[in-house]
C-alpha cells in the first residue's frame, strides 16, 4: 500500500495538471481583464438594495458619511487608474515576452531595414503636413552625394533660431535652397508660434519648454533628459497609468523604448540611445514627432484628462481579439527558459490583483449607490435628478471650488492652444522635415540606400501590426468554419430527411407532412441562430455618466458620453448586463473548449511517457 | 475594507473571541507610543476591518460563530458581552443540540449540507453589511469533527457564493500526541478539501504554542485559554492594520488582498506559517528593550533554521553558498515568499537587507517578488517593538509527512474506515485527498 503512495509521488501528475492549468489560464487571461470591466457593471447589489437604504434616512451623521464617501470614491477612483495602469503594463509585459527575439534582432545592425520604418512614419507625418512640402520631399530625394555634410547659409536674424546655416553647392541644391527661403520667410513668426501651441496643447504635467524642441533639433544633450520625462508621461497616460516622478531614469528610458515599439515604432537608432538618458535627443523628437501624429496623441490626451463632473463608468462590449495562440513559442533557446513554477507564480498574482480590484469596483458602487439615492432630486437638472461625488464633495466642502475652476480654466486654455496648433500644424511639419533632412545627411544615408531595394515591412511581432493580421486570419477562418458548418448542417437535414422520408412514406400521409414540416422549422431554427452569429453586433465603447433611475426597472441609465471616438448612446444598465452576459458565456465556452483541448494533448504526452501513470484532471 | 470573520467549532470559537478580543484591548490600550493623528488612524483602520458600529455602544464583531453544541457559543457570547468593549451580534450565530462526534463526515457530509441555508444566510447578512468585503477569514481545527469536517464544507460552500473573494483559513494543527485516535484522518482530509477551495492555510501548531507558553511565558499549568490568547496575540500582529509597500500614505485597505499576493500566489503552495519576536509575560515588558537589528537578526536565524521560537534557535544553519547546488544544507529552512510585519519605535529606518538574500528562496523567484514588509510606528500590545515573520516556505514540510505517514498507516490496515464510510466518505475520497497531499509535499520538498 505504501508503494502505491509512492507511485503516486513519483507520477508527478500534479505537475502536469499545473501545466494544463497555467496553458488554460494564459490562453484565458485576456478574456479576464475584459471580466474586470464587465464586472463593475454588474451592480446586483444595487438593483437590488433597496433595503439598505434604510440607514441612509439619517439625518445630519449620515451627511459626514458622505462627505467620508465622496472622499473614498476619489480615493478608489486613483485605485482604478492604478489598475488600469497595471493592465497597460501587463499588455506590454505580453508584447515584451512575444517580442524579446525581435526586439534583439532590432537592435542588432542586421535590421537596419526597419530604420525606414521610422522615416516612412514620419514621411507620412509630413505628407499629412503641407503639401508644398511634399513636393520638396520628391525632388531631394536624390541629393548630390559625395559631398559631407553641408553647412547651410545663415539665415535672417530672426529666425536663424529655427532656420538652417551654411553655404550650398550645387545648382540643382541651390535652386531649391531658395524655395525653400521663400517658404522660410513666409513661416517665419509661424513656428515658434506652432511650437508654443504645441506645447501649451500638451497636458499641464508633460509641458516641456519651446526651447527644448529647438535644442532637440540640434541634437544637444541637454535636451535628451527633458525629452525623455515628456514622452515617459504621455505614453504613461495614453496607457492609462500615473507618472511618478520617483522613477528611475532607467525605469523610465526602458518604458518608452518599450512603449513606443509596442505603438509600431521601429527604429534601431532609438532603441540603441543610452539607458541613462544623456543622448539622442534629436532622435527622441523624432520619435515624439510620429507619436505626435500616428495615434493622435493630442486628441487622446485631451479626451483623457478631460474634467468630469458626473460620475462615470466604462463600457466596452467591442469585442478584442484574442491573440491567437503562438504554438513556436516552445523553440525558445534555453537561456530563455522561465521556470513554469514562476509563469503560475506571476498568472496566480494577476488572478488575486484582479479579485481586488473587483471588490474596489463593488465598495465604488455601494458608494455610488448611496450617494445618488441620499442626493435624488437634489440637482437642477431634471435628466439627472441627483449629484455626482464631484457635485457632494462641492457642496460639503464648497472651497473646492476654486481648484473645479482652476482645473476648468486650464482645460480650456489647453483646448485654445489646440485650436490654434491646429492651423498651425503645418510649418510643424515642414520644419520636421527639414529636422529629417539634417538627420539623413549626417550619415545615414549610405545605410538606408541598400534598404531601398528592400520591401518595407513592419515587424511581425508588434501587437499592433499583429492584431490586424491576426483579425484577418480570423475572419478567413470563421468563414470557413461557418460554411463548413452550414454544408454540414445541410448534408446531415438532408440525410435525416431521406431517412425519415423512407421510413414514413409507408405511413399515413398526414402524418408524413407534419414530421416533414417539423424538420423543416428545426432546420430554420438552426440557421437562424447561424446568421444571427454572423451578424454584426452593436458595440459599445466609452464613458457612461452613471444616473439613477428609480423609476426605471432596469435601475441604472448610462447617459451622456464623453472621452471616447465613439459616443455611447443612454443604454440602460440592465441591457448591457445582458449583453455582457452572454458574452461571458460564450467566452465560458470557449474556455472549456481550449480546456479540454489542453486536456486531449496533455492525454497524448502522458500516453508516451512509459513507467508512468497519470490521473487527468 | 472589512474582513468577516468565521468561527467553527469549540477551537474556532474559543480562539475567535480571543482574536477580537486581543484586537480590541490593542487599540483601546494608550501604549501606542506614536502621534495622536496615527493613533487615531490606527483605530478607525481596525475598526472597520473587524467591527461594525451599529447603534450600538460598543463595537460589534464583524463575525459568524459557528458550532454544533451550544455550550461554547453561550459561553463565547457572553465572555464577549462581560468585556463591555465590543461584542458579538445577537443574529449571527448558528448552533444545534448535537456535536459531531470527532469524525470529520459527520460534519462535513451529514450537518454541513443538512445546515448550509441558515449558515450561509449568516454569512451573506454580515458580508451585506460591509462597504467593501475584504474576504474571509475562518478559525477552525484541523483534527476535530464539527470545526473541521463542517469547517472544510463551509469553505467550500464560501467559495462558491463569493468566486471573487479571498478565503483565509485558520487551522489549529493537533498535539503530535494526539487528543483523538481519528485525528490524522481527520487532517488530511481537512488539509486537502481546503487546498481546494481556500485561497491560503494560516497554520498554528499546539505543540509549538505550548512549548512557547512553558518556556516563553513561563506558565505552569498551560490551558487552552493560555494557548488560544498566543495565537490571538500572533494573528493580531499580522491584522492590525499597517502601512503597506503599495498602500500609498494610509492604512493599507487591502490587507487580505496583500498579504494573499505577496505570499500565495502559486496554487501548489498554500501553507503559511507564522512567527514572531518577542513573546514573553507582560510582566517582564517593563524590565526588557530590543533593538531592531537584534530581532530582525533572531527572526531571520528562526525563519532559516525553522526555529519555532527565540529560544533554542540553531545558529550553525546557514543559507546555502550562492551557486546553486542541488544538494542544500541539512536542515536549511527554504522559502518561496516571506512577509515581515514590524510595529514599534523607529520602524522606518530598519534594514531588511537579510530577507533580501536570493539563498533564502526558492530559485525561480527573486527576492523582489519573494519579499515584502509591512510597518506601523504604532506599537503593538504592549510591546515598544515587534516583529511578526508570516512565511510560505519548508516550516511544516515534516509535521505535514508526519501526519499523512502516520494516516496512511492507519488506511493500509483499513482501521475506523467504516465510521467514515458510514456518512458517504469512501475508500476513493481517501485516496484522492492522500494523492492531494502528496502533491503538496513533493512540491515543497523539491523547492
Amino acid at each position: 500500500m505504501r508503494a502505491g503512495r509512492d507511485h503516486r509521488r513519483s507520477g508527478r501528475c500534479g505537475d502536469m495538471q499545473g501545466h494544463a492549468e497555467t496553458s488554460r489560464a494564459m490562453q484565458g487571461h485576456a478574456g479576464r481583464c475584459r471580466e474586470v470591466q464587465e464586472h463593475a457593471w454588474r451592480c446586483r447589489d444595487i438593483q437590488g438594495g433597496a433595503g439598505r437604504c434604510r440607514e441612509m434616512q439619517g439625518g445630519a451623521g449620515t451627511c459626514r458619511m458622505m462627505q467620508g464617501h465622496a472622499g473614498r470614491c476619489r480615493d478608489m477612483q486613483d485605485d482604478e487608474g492604478t489598475c488600469r495602469m497595471m493592465q497597460g503594463h501587463a499588455g506590454i509585459c505580453r508584447a515584451m515576452q512575444g517580442g524579446t527575439g525581435t526586439c534583439r534582432m532590432m537592435q542588432g545592425v542586421a535590421g537596419t531595414c526597419r530604420m525606414m520604418q521610422g522615416h516612412a512614419g514620419i514621411c507620412r507625418a509630413m505628407q499629412g503636413g503641407a503639401g508644398t512640402c511634399r513636393q520638396g520631399w520628391l525632388t531631394r530625394s536624390a541629393p548630390p552625394r559625395g559631398q559631407g555634410a553641408l553647412p547651410r547659409a545663415a539665415g535672417p536674424e530672426g529666425r536663424s533660431r529655427w532656420g538652417r546655416s551654411g553655404a550650398m553647392r550645387g545648382q540643382h541644391r541651390e535652386q531649391h535652397r531658395e524655395q525653400r527661403r521663400e517658404q522660410h520667410r513666409e513661416r517665419g513668426p509661424a513656428l515658434p508660434a506652432a511650437v508654443g501651441a504645441l506645447c501649451r496643447a500638451l497636458p499641464p504635467r508633460a509641458r516641456p519648454a519651446p526651447d527644448t524642441l529647438r535644442r532637440a533639433r540640434f541634437d544637444r544633450p541637454q535636451a535628451s533628459l527633458d525629452f525623455w520625462k515628456l514622452l515617459y508621461v504621455l505614453l504613461k497616460q495614453i496607457h492609462g497609468g500615473r507618472w511618478t516622478e520617483s522613477d528611475a531614469i532607467g525605469a523610465q528610458v526602458s518604458f518608452v523604448k518599450w512603449a513606443l515599439w509596442y505603438h509600431g515604432y521601429g527604429r534601431p537608432q532609438l532603441q540603441r540611445l543610452p539607458a541613462d538618458g544623456s543622448a539622442g535627443s534629436r532622435e527622441l523628437l523624432l520619435a515624439f514627432s510620429w507619436l505626435l501624429h500616428s495615434p493622435g496623441l493630442l486628441e487622446q490626451l485631451l479626451a483623457r484628462n478631460r474634467v468630469q463632473p458626473g460620475d462615470q463608468t466604462s463600457v466596452c462590449t467591442c469585442e478584442d481579439e484574442l491573440p491567437s495562440s503562438q504554438e513556436g513559442t516552445s523553440e525558445a533557446g534555453p537561456e530563455e527558459r522561465v521556470d513554469v513554477r514562476y509563469l503560475q507564480w506571476l498568472n496566480g498574482r494577476l488572478r488575486l490583483q484582479w479579485c481586488s480590484l473587483h471588490a474596489q469596483h463593488q465598495e465604488q458602487c455601494k458608494l455610488w449607490y448611496k450617494i445618488h439615492l441620499f442626493t435624488s432630486g437634489s440637482h437642477m437638472d431634471q435628466n439627472l435628478g441627483h449629484f455626482s461625488v464631484t457635485e457632494t464633495d462641492l457642496i460639503s466642502q464648497p472651497e473646492n471650488y476654486k481648484q473645479l475652476l482652476q482645473l476648468l480654466d486650464s482645460e480650456t486654455k489647453q483646448l485654445e492652444a489646440f485650436l490654434e496648433w491646429k492651423q498651425l500644424e503645418p510649418v510643424y511639419w515642414q520644419w520636421m522635415e527639414t529636422v529629417l533632412d539634417n538627420m539623413a545627411e549626417e550619415g545615414n544615408m549610405c545605410e538606408s540606400q541598400d534598404v531601398h531595394v528592400e520591401k518595407r515591412r513592419l515587424p511581425e511581432a508588434t501587437p499592433w501590426a499583429a492584431k490586424l493580421t491576426g483579425q484577418m486570419d480570423r475572419l478567413s477562418r470563421d468563414l470557413l468554419s461557418l460554411q463548413e458548418h452550414l454544408h454540414q448542417l445541410v448534408a446531415q437535414r438532408k440525410a435525416a430527411w431521406w431517412e425519415k422520408v423512407a421510413t414514413r412514406e409507408e405511413l399515413q400521409k398526414e402524418r408524413f407532412s407534419a414530421t416533414a414540416r417539423k424538420i423543416q422549422e428545426s432546420t430554420e431554427l438552426k440557421l437562424r441562430g447561424l446568421t444571427s452569429l454572423c451578424a454584426p453586433k452593436k458595440k459599445m465603447h466609452g464613458l457612461c455618466r452613471l444616473v439613477l433611475r428609480s423609476k426605471h426597472p432596469a435601475g441604472r441609465m448610462g447617459f451622456g458620453q464623453c472621452g471616447s471616438k465613439e459616443a455611447v448612446a443612454a443604454v440602460s444598465a440592465a441591457e448591457v448586463i445582458t449583453e455582457l452576459q452572454v458574452r461571458e458565456a460564450s467566452l465560458q465556452r470557449e474556455l472549456q473548449q481550449l480546456r479540454q483541448q489542453c486536456r486531449h494533448r496533455l492525454d497524448g504526452i502522458a500516453e508516451s511517457l512509459e513507467g508512468v501513470i497519470c490521473i487527468s484532471p | 475594507m472589512s474582513i468577516v470573520t468565521v468561527q467553527l467549532g469549540q477551537c474556532g470559537n474559543q480562539i475567535g473571541q480571543e482574536v477580537f478580543s486581543a484586537l480590541c484591548s490593542d487599540i483601546r490600550g494608550t501604549h501606542g507610543l506614536c502621534s495622536k493623528k496615527e493613533n487615531g488612524s490606527y483605530q478607525d483602520s481596525c475598526k472597520e476591518r473587524f467591527f461594525c458600529e451599529e447603534e450600538s455602544a460598543v463595537p460589534v464583531a464583524r463575525a459568524v460563530l459557528v458550532d454544533m453544541e451550544p455550550k461554547v457559543i453561550s459561553q463565547t457570547l457572553s465572555m464577549a458581552a462581560r468585556s463591555g468593549h465590543w461584542k458579538y451580534s445577537s443574529h449571527s450565530h448558528f448552533c444545534q443540540k448535537q456535536g459531531s462526534g470527532n469524525n470529520w463526515a459527520n460534519g462535513y457530509s451529514v450537518h454541513g449540507p443538512r445546515h448550509k441555508e441558515a449558515i450561509m444566510n449568516l454569512v451573506q447578512k454580515e458580508a451585506e453589511k460591509c462597504d467593501r468585503l475584504g474576504g474571509f477569514f475562518t478559525i477552525m481545527s484541523m483534527a476535530g469533527g464539527t470545526g473541521s469536517g463542517l469547517g472544510a464544507f463551509v469553505t467550500q460552500c464560501l467559495r462558491d457564493a463569493f468566486p471573487t473573494s479571498f478565503i483565509l483559513n485558520h487551522v489549529v494543527w493537533p498535539y503530535g500526541t494526539g487528543e483523538v485516535i481519528v485525528q490524522n484522518y481527520n487532517s488530511v482530509l481537512t488539509l486537502s478539501h481546503l487546498y481546494h477551495s481556500s485561497d491560503a492555510l494560516l497554520v498554528h501548531e499546539n505543540d509549538v504554542i505550548h512549548k512557547i507558553c512553558a518556556q516563553l511565558m513561563n506558565i505552569k499549568q498551560i490551558s487552552f485559554r493560555d494557548v488560544n490568547q498566543v495565537i490571538a496575540h500572533q494573528l493580531g500582529s499580522v491584522f492590525q492594520p499597517t502601512h503597506t509597500a503599495g498602500g500609498g500614505s494610509g492604512y493599507s485597505r487591502n490587507p487580505l488582498g496583500e498579504l494573499m499576493e505577496s505570499l500565495v500566489p502559486h496554487p501548489e503552495f498554500r501553507m503559511l506559517g507564522l512567527r514572531n519576536i518577542p513573546q514573553m509575560p507582560e510582566s517582564s515588558l517593563p524590565y526588557s528593550t530590543f533593538s531592531w537589528p537584534g530581532l530582525i537578526k533572531h527572526l531571520r536565524q528562526m525563519l532559516i533554521a525553522n526555529a519555532q521560537m527565540e529560544e533554542g534557535i540553531d545558529w550553525q544553519v546557514r543559507p546555502p553558498s550562492s551557486i546553486p547546488s542541488t544538494n542544500k544544507p541539512l536542515h536549511f529552512n527554504t522559502s518561496i515568499a516571506n512577509l515581515v510585519i514590524l510595529r514599534g519605535k523607529d520602524v522606518h529606518g530598519v534594514d531588511l537587507g537579510s530577507f533580501q538574500d536570493p539563498s533564502l528562496y526558492t530559485s525561480w523567484l527573486n527576492p523582489q517578488d519573494a519579499f515584502n514588509a509591512w510597518k506601523t510606528p504604532r506599537a503593538f500590545n504592549k510591546y515598544e517593538k515587534s516583529a511578526a515573520l508570516v512565511s510560505n516556505s519548508q516550516f511544516l514540510l515534516k509535521p505535514l509527512d508526519s501526519i499523512v505517514g502516520k494516516a496512511w498507516n492507519m488506511f493500509a490496515s483499513k482501521a475506523y474506515l467504516h465510521q467514515y464510510a458510514k456518512f458517504g466518505i469512501q475508500e476513493e475520497d481517501f485516496l484522492d485527498c492522500f494523492t492531494t497531499l502528496e502533491q503538496v509535499i513533493s512540491s515543497y520538498t523539491n523547492l
